[in-house]
């Protein structure tokens, strides 16, 4: 056995050229597929970290709240609730909030809008609202006001929205900044509250928030939970739309769920955070197919070169091989060599891309790549973080050499198919 | 005695659309000990003849008993097994292994054999120094001469402890010197040893050292004649 595989290494070095490339191939393969991969993860990561920065990693809503968003399928967040959610070991904190569609009205404009009620300092903490404020100031604990989205407030007349541009001396680099003058101070809502009762009020203007889509920027307002209840529910104390929930350990997000089903019972409902935001994990999901696809791509390159490699070590030795079985070698052990070498290939190019791979993945994980103007504004806008993140998930190193290798092994299989067919004479005779 | 029994062996090729008769009906008798060259002009089947009473090529026809042995019966695994353990070979161009050492190479086949560590660096050692070339034992093949390869060539083949020895024009790529060194070393094996040689050649030193002398024309024997050395 220690002969075969030493005939196999040895052949590797013939043609050293030839093996080197076919290795440095599977290197830079590996390297690139490792950083596509890490990169396309973190992303994905920096994606859904924002998300669940918006919805918590599960809320506890009303029985079919999210299918028929009606206030009437709000809850009551009673102490009792609150403490039985406690009592799971792996709930972090709690975040309420009672939403209802209204009519937004400022004199003569009246448009739909989404009332949020928030707990203001809870609010900022756990999702950054006050990071989107563009013009005011944020919301107190007892604060009479509301933050009205951008786009909104322009369409009622709040708010005259300027635009400057301005060029950069050296590189005409152009920045685009907008100044706001508030030119009403006052917002009426009216809808329809719980069970029917008409909602009305008015409220003066505090602040202005900047979102990064369009329907969110053109359709939010936020108040205090207090506000939107005695808006909405003045004679139900407590209602809101959702608990939403923190976890310490996000790994056990299934487990936590039925806990807590089981614990708030079947008037309730516990939804995750993929149930709710169904597009992010949508978009993600297509978004990685077509990572896939690309990494398909780079395999299929890196398996030709690979297989042209294989093809030629094979061919300019099947005379050699038809000496070795003559004289006495087994068709099954010379398959042994042949996929021997095939693999070897195939794992020191592997070896080699992760031992590079690694540290400088680890690296870009530690220091991601920061994003700069339009794109980092956007990117804030959507309470993601400015950055290219990168992931250090140890399943990309591990998939990487698991596909080259499973590669390698396929690969190997037109060498032992020419071991177990191979024509001695005609063999000697070529 | 007779260790090899070749009854009525026929080859046809049928690569194109006429076929090629290479050998046709020979029937023939080894004995063991025997140093028989087979001797006739290119194409006369003498390279065919001896791949199939090596068992690397079937025949169309007849059958070769080796030891009472109808080879024809054997599996391919059996066959390969049947040559190592029995069969040394001897190629016209040497075919060793290229990335083994000559050592290697020659230990190659005790291994293949499941012969222990020990016992294959000893008889490696000796067979390197029975064929002339101990000192050349970690060189590989392309760095030996011509000469110096077939010597490790037949080394192999004895590795395995034969019964018989096939070579295939053997002396074809040596020059006189290398020759004579050669047939001596085989000539001192058949007797020490008593290993039955089969050569094919026309390679008039090999002849005027063979004990018996067949010859093939048009793949079949027209003339076979024992000589008293």
């Amino acid at each position: 056995m220690n002969t075969l595989f030493k005939i196999a290494w040895r052949n590797l070095w013939r043609n050293k050229k030839r093996s080197l490339i076919t290795i440095v191939s599977i290197f830079m393969a590996v390297l690139l597929s490792v950083f596509m991969r890490s990169m396309q993860l973190g992303s994905y990561g920096n994606m859904t970290k924002a998300g669940i920065s918006q919805v918590g990693y599960m809320q506890v809503q009303g029985k079919g709240y999210w299918e028929n968003q009606s206030l009437n399928k709000a809850i009551v967040y009673s102490k009792e609730l609150k403490e039985k959610i406690n009592e799971v070991e792996n709930v972090k904190s709690q975040l309420v909030q009672l939403q209802s569609f209204s009519l937004a009205s400022a004199e003569d404009k009246t448009k739909g809008a989404l009332i949020i009620g928030v707990v203001p300092e809870i609010e900022n903490e756990q999702r950054g609202l006050a990071k989107k404020l563009v013009w005011g100031s944020y919301l107190s604990n007892d604060d009479k006001g509301v933050l009205i989205a951008q786009d909104l407030a322009r369409y009622l007349g709040i708010i005259q929205v300027d635009k400057e541009i301005v060029y950069s001396a050296d590189s005409l680099e152009q920045t685009t900044i907008e100044h706001i003058t508030l030119l009403k101070d006052t917002l009426a809502i009216i809808g329809s509250g719980y069970q029917g009762i008409t909602a009305a009020a008015i409220y003066p203007v505090k602040g202005i928030l900047k979102f990064g889509t369009p329907q969110e920027n053109g359709s939010l307002i936020y108040m205090t939970l207090e506000n939107a209840q005695y808006t909405f529910s003045p004679f139900v104390p407590n209602l809101v739309t959702s608990v939403a929930i923190e976890l310490f350990d996000k790994d056990e997000i299934e487990e936590t769920r039925i806990e807590i089903q089981s614990i708030v019972g079947d008037k309730y409902d516990v939804m995750l955070w993929g149930e709710m935001l169904v597009e992010l994990v949508q978009s993600i999901q297509s978004d990685n197919v077509g990572g896939i696809i690309m990494l398909g791509i780079i395999y299929m390159i890196v398996g030709f070169g690979l297989l042209g490699t294989v093809l030629m070590m094979t061919m300019e030795r099947r005379r050699e091989m038809a000496v070795m079985i003559s004289v006495g070698l087994q068709r099954s052990r010379l398959a042994i060599i042949l996929t021997v070498e095939s693999i070897i290939l195939a794992i020191l190019g592997v070896i080699a891309g992760i031992l590079i791979s690694y540290p400088f993945i680890y690296y870009l994980f530690l220091n991601p790549i920061p994003l700069e103007g339009e794109m980092a504004e956007m990117m804030t806008s959507f309470n993601m973080e400015p950055i290219i993140p990168f992931s250090m998930d140890f399943s990309i190193f591990y998939n990487q050499a698991l596909v080259i290798f499973i590669l390698a092994l396929l690969i190997a299989l037109y060498p032992l198919f020419t071991a177990f067919r191979l024509q001695l004479i005609k063999a000697f005779n070529k | 005695m007779s260790i090899i029994k070749i009854e009525n062996l026929h080859k046809t090729y049928n690569e194109t659309q006429v076929p090629v008769h290479a050998v046709r009906g020979i029937d023939l008798e080894f004995q063991e000990g025997e140093f028989t060259a087979i001797v006739g002009p290119s194409g006369c089947g003498k390279t065919t003849f001896l791949n199939m009473v090596g068992g690397l090529d079937k025949p169309s026809e007849g059958t070769v008993i080796i030891e009472g042995k109808d080879i024809a019966l054997l599996s391919s695994r059996q066959l390969i097994d049947y040559r190592l353990q029995n069969i040394g070979f001897v190629f016209q161009s040497y075919n060793l292994i290229p990335v083994l050492t000559a050592g290697e190479n020659i230990a190659f086949i005790m291994e293949l054999q499941g012969k222990s560590k020990k016992e294959r660096t000893e008889r490696v050692k000796d067979l390197l120094e029975q064929v002339g070339i101990g000192e050349k034992i970690d060189v590989r093949p392309g760095q030996l001469s011509g000469g110096q390869q077939q010597r490790v060539a037949v080394a192999r083949a004895l590795a395995s402890k034969p019964r018989f020895i096939l070579a295939d024009e053997p002396t074809a790529n040596l020059d006189s010197k290398a020759t004579e060194e050669l047939l001596d070393m085989m000539a001192e094996m058949n007797r020490k040893y008593n290993i039955t040689f089969v050569f094919s050649t026309h390679d008039q030193r090999v002849i005027n050292r063979a004990e018996r002398l067949i010859t093939l024309t048009d793949g079949q024997v027209t003339e076979d004649i024992s000589i008293d050395r």
